[in-house]
């Protein structure tokens, strides 16, 4: 044996070592998987309180999963209620149940706040007071004292004004719940309807958490079933996991659809069984590498990068056909000799194009472009590297197929030699760039839901009997305290008051409202000084009440009046934890904001509106984060457009270096045939996105390992047999991605399946003319 | 001795007569009037200032509808009740307003009164626990609330009437009272 070939063989031997150290080393570690669309995307750009409450907010309405329980039967509801709760109380995945109210603890949150009753009023007694109608107060009280109805009445001593109870009554929940018998009881539904309000412990999205938390809640519903109960769920647990079930499935039916087409055309074409297995081994190679890798670098690994990596992977069958056809016709000691330069050529481009796209700020293209990158040269070094010893005693053996698909090349016309065909193209060109130019772009971040009918309707239903606010849209206001941020939200509320007259807003819940400023607090109770100055010997002389009581009152209120209450003692009462999320510190607690969330849908005036109220002060902005996104989904599109265009800059410079003036057979066929399917896309799609582009690198690798070992090749037909056959395999692998129900595989699918088609018609009409052959 | 063996028969035969009362015989004896109107005179007494605060009106009940609960003294007032509101008035001006949508509360009260008032009895089974006595056709029924969510508005609620509703007395858990008797009712 050659010193060369010892070479390769200790290589061989120690890329071996390598693949099991590094894949034994993954399988230690222990894979990690993650399903969240949101994983894919950037780390927000805004600043940094702006991020806190985008993911407070996003992280309530993720994290909080809301099961309703109904039937006809009060009864078997009240019974259902906490079988259910403390089943799942013993789940490690559920930090939180919300299910029930004691009698001692209602009370006692009822009661947290009347120590602030002269400092923390009601809307209504404000606007009395603001207004100067004291009697109308006085009037209201003398109600109280009157009214056959008990309800409200505390201390005619401490409270004569009936203050609290104002309070009390006006306080809106956040959500319709009523606490009845205990248990929280959903007051807008039509049947005795009860809930429970479960808190993950985690982000939604790891598969045990999904299927420990579901299972254990299914099997109850199941029961639940038998005995008239109906249990219903919101929350985003339920759409990541069929989100999850659904790419999963997906990817493995696809998977074993293209696996059995490979095995056919391989059967086909080698009449061999050993080819199949060969064929198999760089991939597995790649896609183990590439995730072990990944998971190195990225600790997790999302499920999407491994539907798209293990597809991009896929390019590195070029290789090995490559090899196993020019095998047949050379020796497994020239065979790399040979192809060697357009092997090199061939991983070059792949590599620069999946690689420009780790400088996007999308982790999700980072991790793919690791992945793929990975994957790639793990797989061209075991075709390089083992195949030459697994071929070794193969004997030279042209094949059938080759002459046969050669004959078939030859019906197309060439471009170089027919003129009609060469216009036709340029007219094609034409109306395609023209095509492109006027498409809109399709950015919307909706694209990424894949949820299904009957769970949106689930989640509207419940969201309807709760009567709950949106947590992607809302009002952030920004102070260096959170005094700040409550006078700036005070001063913002008559604007907000006014678009809910307007009809613009259906309404509003603001912290200042449960919260007011020390400011606003301070002014309350210098009002109800002048309250009791004026009214309350009216008052009293009206009941029958002697003067001893009168400084009794006051006593009580004079010790009373310097009680505000602050932020922090808040936090500590119950009372307030439903507001918890609309009270946003940043971590070295020096930027501190506010949120106002708003009830019902919104419409594209109303958000301007709330953009110009956000104008109105400093600090205050409308956040928007459906819109924030897709705005961001056009931006990332355009700087991967830029990222990929000048990897290829690079990739045809250094082919035009090798090439010089035949370098446009090469790049033309790939490049005309990504223009077309864009304009393809355009029409069919009404729109691009981001994910139709990562298909389009795809193609154009494909694309241009077609031409550069099309030029690199000695033998015509053998190589045309192969760059045919890993074109249609690759057909095969993504090109089914185009059935995929979620929407992110079906553009990828799409635009392989038209781009791969026309590179392949494209290519031999841009051939070189070789000797012997007929036009 | 014999004298408590008597005492003990006495109480055997007073306990179930006390017992047997049910919702069903007090229906059986009053009358649920599709509407009714008359005279009120409520005294309040307010345990905390050791007062007794009197007032008196007219009322006007139309069954599932409304109740008008007018104060004429000492202070004019109108109390409007419907299963989905309570509106206080007085002259122009609305005071007080509650709506059952925004505030629970306001649903079971406007149900308890509504009940009390016509002597609802089955309704006032799904909030209390009965017990009472009938002496001719005048019967006096005490109610214990079964739900702590009512118990939080009123500890026990007492009535007294023959065919239709004479007296109620509400107590509550500091100690007041109120006591509406009813005068001059026409169905």
């Amino acid at each position: 044996m050659s010193l060369k070939g010892k070479l390769f063989n200790s290589l061989g031997i120690l890329w071996l070592l390598l693949v099991i150290i590094v894949s034994g080393l993954s399988v230690y570690i222990g894979a990690r998987f993650d399903s969240s669309i949101m994983a894919l995307l950037p780390e927000s750009e805004q600043q940094p309180i702006v991020q806190i409450a985008t993911e407070q907010m996003s992280d309530r309405f993720s994290k909080r999963l809301i099961l309703m329980l109904s039937a006809r039967d009060d009864v078997s509801v009240r019974k259902a209620i906490p079988i259910l709760a403390h089943h799942l109380k013993s789940l490690p995945e559920i930090a939180e149940i919300d299910w029930q109210v004691t009698d001692v603890e209602l009370e006692s949150i009822q009661n947290e706040l009347y120590p602030y009753r002269f400092s923390v009023l009601d809307q209504g007694t404000r606007s009395l007071l603001l207004n100067g109608d004291f009697k109308e107060i006085q009037d209201r009280a003398l109600i109280y004292v009157y009214s056959p109805l008990l309800v409200g009445k505390k201390s005619l001593i401490g409270d004569p004004f009936s203050l609290f109870s104002e309070l009390n009554q006006n306080r809106k929940s956040d959500l319709k719940i009523q606490v009845s018998g205990s248990l929280l009881k959903a007051e807008a539904a039509s049947e005795p309807t009860y809930l429970m309000v479960l808190t993950l412990s985690e982000q939604p999205f790891s598969p045990t958490t999904q299927r420990n938390v579901l299972t254990a809640i299914n099997s109850h519903k199941a029961m639940f079933t038998l005995e008239g109960i109906s249990l219903q769920m919101s929350g985003m647990l339920i759409h990541a996991d069929q989100a999850a079930r659904q790419a999963n499935g997906e990817i493995f039916t696809i998977g074993v659809g293209s696996m059995i087409g490979i095995i056919i055309l391989m059967i086909l074409v080698f009449k061999q069984l050993k080819p199949i297995f060969l064929i198999f081994i760089p991939l597995i190679v790649g896609c183990v590498m590439a995730a072990s890798v990944t998971l190195f670098v990225f600790g997790k690994i999302h499920l999407i990068t491994v539907a798209f990596g293990a597809g991009l992977v896929g390019v590195s069958i070029d290789y090995t056909l490559h090899f196993l056809c020019e095998r047949r016709i050379s020796s497994a000691t020239d065979v790399l000799q040979k192809i060697l330069p357009g092997l090199l050529l061939g991983l070059f481009s792949s590599v620069m194009a999946y690689a420009a796209q780790a400088m996007s700020p999308f982790p999700g293209l980072q991790q793919m472009a690791i992945f793929s990158a990975v994957g790639l040269m793990a797989s061209w070094l075991t075709v390089v590297l083992w195949f030459p010893l697994l071929t070794k005693n193969d004997a030279i053996n042209p094949l059938l197929a080759a002459k046969k698909l050669n004959g078939l090349r030859n019906v197309f016309s060439r471009i170089g030699k027919n003129k009609i065909m060469a216009v036709l193209v340029l007219i094609a060109l034409v109306l395609s760039l023209k095509m492109i130019s006027n498409s809109d772009s399709l950015d919307d971040i909706r694209l990424l839901q894949v949820s299904s009918g009957n769970l949106l309707e689930q989640e509207k239903g419940v969201q309807e009997v709760l009567g709950s606010s949106s947590s992607s849209q809302f009002l952030l206001i920004g102070g260096s305290t959170i005094e700040e941020s409550l006078q700036k939200e005070e001063r913002i509320i008559p604007l907000l008051d006014k678009l809910v007259d307007k009809g613009l807003l259906q309404g509003y819940q603001a912290l200042s409202q449960q919260l007011p400023s020390l400011k606003r607090q301070t002014e309350n109770t210098k009002f109800i000084q002048r309250l009791y100055e004026k009214q309350l010997t009216p008052l009293y002389a009206q009941i029958g009440l002697n003067e001893k009581k009168i400084s009794e009152s006051l006593a009580e209120f004079n010790s009373l009046r310097s009680f505000q209450l602050s932020p922090e003692v808040w936090l500590q009462q119950k009372i307030s934890k439903p507001w918890h999320d609309q009270l946003v510190v940043s971590e070295d607690g020096l930027v501190n904001a506010t949120i106002v969330r708003f009830l019902g849908p919104m419409g594209d005036d109303t958000k301007e509106a709330l953009t110009s109220v956000a104008s109105e002060e400093g600090g205050v902005e409308f956040i928007d984060q459906i819109q924030g996104l897709t705005d961001l989904m056009a931006r990332f599109r355009a700087e991967i457009t830029s990222l990929v265009m000048s990897a290829y800059l690079l990739v045809f410079l250094v082919l035009f270096a090798r090439y010089k003036k035949k370098v446009w057979r090469i790049v033309l066929p790939p490049l005309l045939a990504s223009i077309f399917t864009l304009a393809l896309i355009v029409n069919f799609e009404q729109g691009v996105n981001i994910f139709h582009l990562m298909a389009l690198i795809l193609v154009l690798g494909i694309g241009l390992d077609m031409g550069i070992f099309l030029s690199e090749s000695s033998d015509y037909s053998h190589t045309w047999l192969a760059v045919s056959m890993s074109s249609l395999t690759s057909l095969l692998a993504f090109g089914l991605l185009t059935f995929s129900e979620t929407p992110v595989l079906h553009h990828f699918g799409l635009t392989v399946l038209i781009g791969l088609t026309l590179v392949w018609l494209l290519a031999p009409m841009m051939r070189e003319s070789m000797k012997g052959e007929k036009i | 001795m014999s004298k408590l063996y008597f005492f003990m028969g006495l109480l055997l035969f007073v306990i179930p007569a006390y017992a047997q009362i049910s919702f069903a015989e007090l229906s059986r004896l009053s009358t649920a009037p599709d509407s009714l109107q008359g005279e009120f005179l409520q005294e309040k007494y307010l345990s905390e200032i050791d007062a007794h605060i009197v007032s008196s009106g007219v009322f006007e009940y139309v069954r599932d509808k409304s109740i008008r609960w007018e104060t004429e003294k000492p202070i004019q007032n109108v109390l409007l009740m419907t299963p989905e509101s309570i509106v206080n008035n007085q002259g122009e001006n609305e005071i007080i307003s509650l709506q059952a949508s925004d505030n629970p509360v306001v649903g079971v009260l406007s149900d308890i009164f509504f009940s009390v008032l016509t002597a609802d009895w089955e309704r006032l089974g799904e909030y209390f626990i009965l017990s009472g006595t009938v002496v001719d056709n005048n019967w006096d029924v005490e109610l214990v609330p079964k739900n702590k969510a009512v118990m939080q508005v009123v500890n026990r609620v007492k009535l007294k009437g023959d065919k239709l509703l004479n007296e109620i007395i509400f107590f509550e858990k500091n100690g007041d009272q109120t006591t509406i008797k009813f005068d001059g009712l026409i169905r």
